[in-house]
């Protein structure tokens, strides 16, 4: 059976940094300048999932593919490294202030271009945007079904794919087919490491990049210009929480919390 | 101006969400009307006089749940009532159909939603941005976005509308390329942390797993549920399972009441927490950074607080 698998991956600002990230006063987006960036955490059990199933089928085309920066090649070295086959860095200024449904248009027309593919791999969500979004869209709109929250999967010679995914009171077991894309939680596996050979066997690997143009599409379709521009809402800081600090013994300290608590009518 | 619900069963009735919605709804003078899919409609009489209008809708592949077969009928039945906002409880369900929904029908797709109100012919969606460094109030033109509210968002006393008007549909979904084969309730994720209004969360201070008991206890007296911090799934712990995780690769949780138990206040846990109402921390170290987030701070070993909590609160409840 020849497969022909698609890996979408972000680049993120490291989660561990978000706490000393400001705002841009004007724009309420954040400022990125010197913070540290990763491979999205999720998108590493996306990957491992796609290298997995390549273990089990030889004839197994792995393409990660990400859009984002030129830095963003960072990430798609480390998927090459890992055992990627290839990789796509989709890079153009008019894909910059991307809402996730453009950002799924851009990807979904890359993967067109691409030709056929039998499965798409996703982390269910990332570390920055969090909006979960993009998966599901892209299967929308390349036509496909999709399966998100997904805890397990197991590929069958048939192309019959076996779905484990959870739910808030348990879990569901699902019978799809390929082309499907699957949005993985960190639990599905643990992530390989990069081996030596992974590093060496890297450099013979091509990372292709597509601009708007190379893509297809036009500037008007993608980045900012695609998205509603009710994106710029106003913003204000944070909560600040009291921080009151209660006195006394524990048994005095909880009496006091407690008779707060009942008197706002939380208790 | 007009709102539609997208409500969601749950045991035997629904989800508390679905109530605040329509609560809120009737609150804003624009009693909604809602959308029951395939078996969330087996207890739609539980809406009478919260909705304007309670639509059903039946079909093939409806039940049990399937993303595939429910984007294409909601889409549909969506179209169908024309509202200027259709709103959405957040959850896994909402998360996997919302997005879809919203690119089939050429929408906008808003989640982590906290509150709703009317300017004009506008609603303003006021929601956590930028991984809740921050709130932003988005101004959605009537007919545009699909929005998902976060439980304990809204009240649900509004007072009830005069009759609700019931409507039956019958959508046949194109296809369900996702079929589900099995529905398995797993033991622990009865009362979901994410819906409660009262959530009891523990971190490393907790010290051993023996010891979530008393997590649990709290968390019983008070109608609550109860939670734990990364560390202690990553650590393995009996009871510590990923789907009560606390925290920005876990569960996000907006309770009215939050206490943080022994909890040193990561920001990934933060990230999980930090729109709750009412935050009380716990904590053996006057400088936990947790007490930063917390309206108020009790210093002492959660170990012997809690139990003096559960002492009190049985004391003034009676």
């Amino acid at each position: 059976m020849t497969l022909n698998i698609v890996v979408c991956i972000k680049q993120v600002i490291n989660p561990d940094y978000f706490e000393g990230l400001t705002l841009d006063p004007e724009t309420g987006s954040i400022i990125r300048d010197n913070v540290p960036s990763i491979l999205n955490p999720v998108d590493e059990n996306a990957l491992e999932e796609a290298l997995r199933v390549k273990d089990g089928f030889e004839d197994t085309t792995i393409t990660a593919i990400s859009m984002g920066p030129p830095q963003a090649e960072e990430i798609l070295q480390w998927a090459l490294a890992l055992g990627s086959d290839q990789a796509v860095l989709l890079c153009d200024r008019a894909f910059a202030g991307a809402d996730s449904l453009a950002t799924a248009f851009t990807l979904a027309e890359a993967i067109r271009k691409l030709g056929t593919v039998d499965l798409i791999l996703c982390g269910n969500e990332a570390a920055d945007g969090a909006t979960q979004q993009v998966g599901p869209q892209i299967a929308e709109l390349l036509g496909i079904p999709h399966a998100t929250y997904v805890t397990s999967m197991h590929l069958d010679n048939d192309g019959s794919v076996a779905i484990r995914r959870s739910i808030e009171y348990g879990h569901l077991q699902m019978t799809c087919r390929t082309p499907m894309l699957v949005g993985v939680l960190g639990e599905i596996n643990e992530p390989r490491q990069v081996t030596a050979d992974g590093l060496i066997s890297a450099m013979d690997k091509e990372i292709i990049t597509w601009d708007a143009g190379g893509l297809g599409v036009n500037a008007e379709q993608v980045g900012l210009k695609a998205s509603p521009t009710w994106v710029e809402g106003s913003y204000e800081k944070r909560i600040v929480r009291a921080s009151l600090m209660l006195e006394g013994t524990p048994a005095e300290m909880v009496r006091a919390a407690v008779l707060t608590l009942r008197n706002e009518g939380l208790l | 101006m007009s709102i539609l619900v997208i409500a969601e069963a749950a045991g035997a009735g629904f989800r508390p969400s679905t109530f605040e919605l329509l609560s809120h709804a009737r609150a804003l003078g624009e009693p909604a009307s809602v959308i029951l899919v395939g078996d969330d409609a087996a207890n739609k009489e539980q809406l009478d006089g919260l909705a304007a209008k309670v639509v059903t809708v039946a079909g093939a592949n409806l039940s049990p749940y399937s993303a595939d077969s429910w984007v294409d009928v909601l889409a549909q039945a969506i179209q169908a009532e024309g509202a200027d906002v259709v709103l959405f409880s957040e959850g896994q369900r909402t998360r996997d159909l919302l997005p879809r929904i919203a690119a089939r029908l050429g929408l906008s797709a808003v989640t982590a939603g906290m509150g709703l109100t009317k300017d004009g012919g506008s609603y303003v969606v006021h929601r956590p941005a930028q991984g809740g460094k921050a709130y932003m109030d988005l101004v959605v033109e009537g007919g545009s976005a699909l929005i998902a509210f976060r439980p304990n968002s809204f009240a649900t006393d509004a007072a009830p509308v005069d009759g609700t008007a019931y409507e039956e549909k019958t959508i046949d979904a194109a296809a369900n390329r996702t079929p589900v084969v099995e529905q398995v309730a797993e033991e622990g994720k009865k009362i979901d942390v994410t819906e409660a209004a009262v959530v009891i969360c523990g971190g490393r201070g907790m010290k051993s797993e023996e010891n979530l008991a008393l997590l649990e206890e709290l968390a019983d007296i008070l109608g609550g549920a109860w939670g734990v911090t990364r560390a202690l799934v990553d650590a393995g712990w009996k009871g510590a399972d990923h789907s009560i995780q606390v925290g920005k690769s876990g569960k996000t949780v907006s309770p009215g009441l939050y206490f943080a138990c022994g909890i040193s206040g990561a920001t990934h846990h933060i990230m999980g927490m930090d729109t709750s109402k009412v935050v009380v921390a716990i904590n053996t170290d006057p400088d936990a950074l947790m007490f930063e987030y917390a309206d108020y701070g009790i210093t002492g070993d959660a170990l012997q607080v809690i139990p003096e909590i559960v002492k009190e609160v049985r004391a003034v409840k009676g």
